[in-house]
């Protein structure tokens, strides 16, 4: 299928690596568990002026002008735009999401809605793997 | 930021339209003297060249989003140039987190010539429809990047920093940052609801955007409801869906068949159904599928090897979601006993994440679904005797409903959702689903029939514009 647009570019590597452990350490019998990330408190996070004003989503920076044709222009004013934010994933890779939505945006960044993030682990050589 | 006189003076205009393209988007530089796309300095870190030649920090930048422009330019047309007001700026990151850019039309217009009436268009297609500029000197697009993780502080995303090659090949760690703008550009050039987060309209009318989704729930289109009923509607996954008739018949190119369960006996709970197919890479499934006598899994062995691979050989297992097994586990405990299958029910919906994740150590081929709990039971209940097979739909596509491509509407914010994107459930990923991952994207696949769809005129003999196996700039 299309290897670039999938985020599993990198297993087979890491299959490689995770089997060699097991034959060197076959005690380690526990399914490996993401990675824990440290997040900052989503309380803290100061997404800053620019882009606060990038997640405007209440219409009050519009200014809404007709020209001499008729035609109505509304200047978004630094306003309704798209964001993409991003954060270490538990492999180490970057995760990313684009919003125009502030609340999703602060979630995202303080490592919360980790519901559809990639995970992955590993089969132990006795599996016994709950 | 920078004063507006600094602005002015250090202003660079640089078209990126090659000849043959029919629009030409222009990167107009918004950045100071020295910083920005005019950094004189080279990349902390030499790897995030790629294939990138610039050699300094606003070189590498430039040449990164002149390209992105450049994919855009060449699949649309407009004889009005496209001014994208670009700057990179110290933007919010941590070392686990941060914004990396952002980016939009920096105006609307209606009344539009040859557009339609009561309808707000993003002023880049507004100009191409027009065939005239509408907003003087003003850029057509904003984007802003965040120039902190070139700092390669490790209190900035792990310090990798952006990858500026102009390839998919971003090394662990550092940011893919070409898909991003490539997705934010999409953005600008109209890939965007303008509905305000109380579901009203900006400046009272429907966007050319927002009149192709409908809510197949109530059956309204978003231009036809009130605003309270179209803040509803942004929360309404799966139901939120894309009505153009280009992308609704461009689907298949792009989208992968979806898989569905027949179960051929007993007679009394026949029927065919959707079913969510596990992640593991190297499933093999097409639309003969596999046909097989139904096995009880847990009670052969739950998630563990089966003490009975006999019993489990030639047969596809059915399995309780118990909260407790990581799914894939069981397709792989299933394949080893030389089952041909397995299915999980679960109490989750279809599509979320009762099948989802991968085994990093070992491979999976055979097709391992998620179904709901009902079914199941209907299967359990009959149990021996049930025959099913698990094999790919010829008609119906991952990440529609009804025939429509779905659109992100996920419940989870009450102030409205970010519906300006495909749906997650979209498989393989598209360009402008919210979430890239650290992927490469060098097409723009689905988004070129939307375009269409909202009056964008496109080349007729454009760059490919299916996924590759090998990533290409056209």
């Amino acid at each position: 299928m299309q290897p670039l647009a999938s985020p599993r570019a990198c297993f087979p590597a890491a299959k490689v690596l995770l089997l060699f452990s097991f034959i060197t350490f076959p005690a380690i019998t526990l399914a490996q568990d993401p990675g824990v990330i440290e997040f900052p408190d989503r309380s803290e996070i100061d997404l800053g002026a620019e882009t606060e004003r990038a997640l405007d989503r209440s219409g009050s920076a519009h200014v809404e002008t007709v020209t001499p044709s008729g035609v109505a222009l509304l200047d978004h004013n630094g306003a309704m735009q798209n964001v993409t934010v991003a954060r270490l994933g538990p492999d180490g890779k970057i995760d990313t999401l684009c919003t125009s939505n502030r609340e999703e945006a602060l979630d995202f960044l303080a490592g919360l809605d980790r519901a559809d993030a990639s995970v992955t682990r590993s089969v132990a050589p006795d599996a016994t793997v709950r | 930021m920078k004063s507006p006189l600094v602005l002015a003076l250090a202003t660079v205009a640089l078209a990126v339209g090659s000849p043959a393209a029919a629009a030409t988007i222009v990167i107009n530089v918004a950045d100071g003297a020295g910083e920005g796309f005019n950094d004189p300095n080279p990349p902390g870190d030499p790897s995030q060249r790629g294939n990138n030649p610039g050699t300094t920090l606003g070189e590498l930048r430039l040449n990164l989003f002149e390209t992105a422009a450049n994919v855009w330019a060449g699949i649309l047309d407009s004889e009005v140039t496209i001014t994208v007001n670009a700057r990179f700026d110290p933007l919010t990151c941590s070392a686990s987190s941060g914004t990396l850019g952002f980016a939009g039309a920096a105006a609307s217009s209606a009344n539009v010539p040859n557009g339609l009436a009561g309808t707000r268009y993003p002023i880049a297609l507004a100009e191409s429809l027009a065939g005239a500029n509408l907003n003087g000197s003003g850029a057509e697009i904003n984007a802003t990047f965040n120039s902190e993780p070139d700092t390669l502080s490790a209190d900035c995303l792990g310090g990798g920093g952006y990858y500026y090659g102009l390839d998919g090949d971003a090394p662990a760690g550092q940011i893919s940052l070409f898909s991003v703008v490539l997705h934010e550009l999409g953005h600008g050039l109209g890939f965007a609801s303008f509905a305000q987060e109380n579901g009203q309209f900006s400046g009272g009318l429907p966007d050319i955007f927002s009149r192709q989704l409908r809510d197949l729930e109530t059956g309204k289109n978003w231009a036809d409801m009130s605003d309270a009923e179209r803040a509803a509607s942004s929360l309404n996954d799966p139901d939120l869906v894309w009505t153009g008739a280009r992308v609704t018949t461009a689907r298949g190119d792009f989208l992968d068949n979806a898989v569905e369960m027949v179960i051929n006996s007993p007679p009394a709970i026949a029927g065919t159904f959707p079913v969510t197919l596990g992640q593991e890479p190297d499933i093999d499934l097409d639309s003969t599928g596999v046909t097989a006598d139904v096995v009880d899994g847990d009670a052969l062995g739950g998630c563990t090897f089966f003490a009975n691979n006999a019993a489990v050989a030639g047969r596809i297992a059915l399995f309780a979601e118990d909260g407790d097994c990581f799914s894939p586990f069981r397709g792989f405990f299933t394949e080893t006993a030389g089952g041909v299958g397995a299915i999980i029910s679960s109490d989750q919906p279809l599509g979320d994440a009762s099948v989802s994740g991968q085994i990093s150590n070992q491979d999976v081929t055979i097709p391992y679904v998620g179904t709901t709990q009902a079914l199941g039971n209907d299967l359990r209940n009959n149990l021996p005797g049930a025959n099913v097979t698990l094999r790919r739909s010829t008609t119906v596509f991952i990440g529609e409903n009804a025939g429509r491509v779905r659109m992100y509407a996920p419940a989870s914010f009450e102030a409205g959702s970010s519906v300006s994107h495909w749906s997650s459930a979209a498989t393989p990923d598209l360009l402008m689903e919210p979430r890239l991952g650290n992927i490469g994207f060098d097409q723009v696949d689905l988004t070129v029939a939307a375009f269409q769809d909202m009056g964008w005129r496109t080349r007729s003999a454009g760059p490919p514009l299916i996924f590759k196996d090998a990533f290409e700039i056209p």
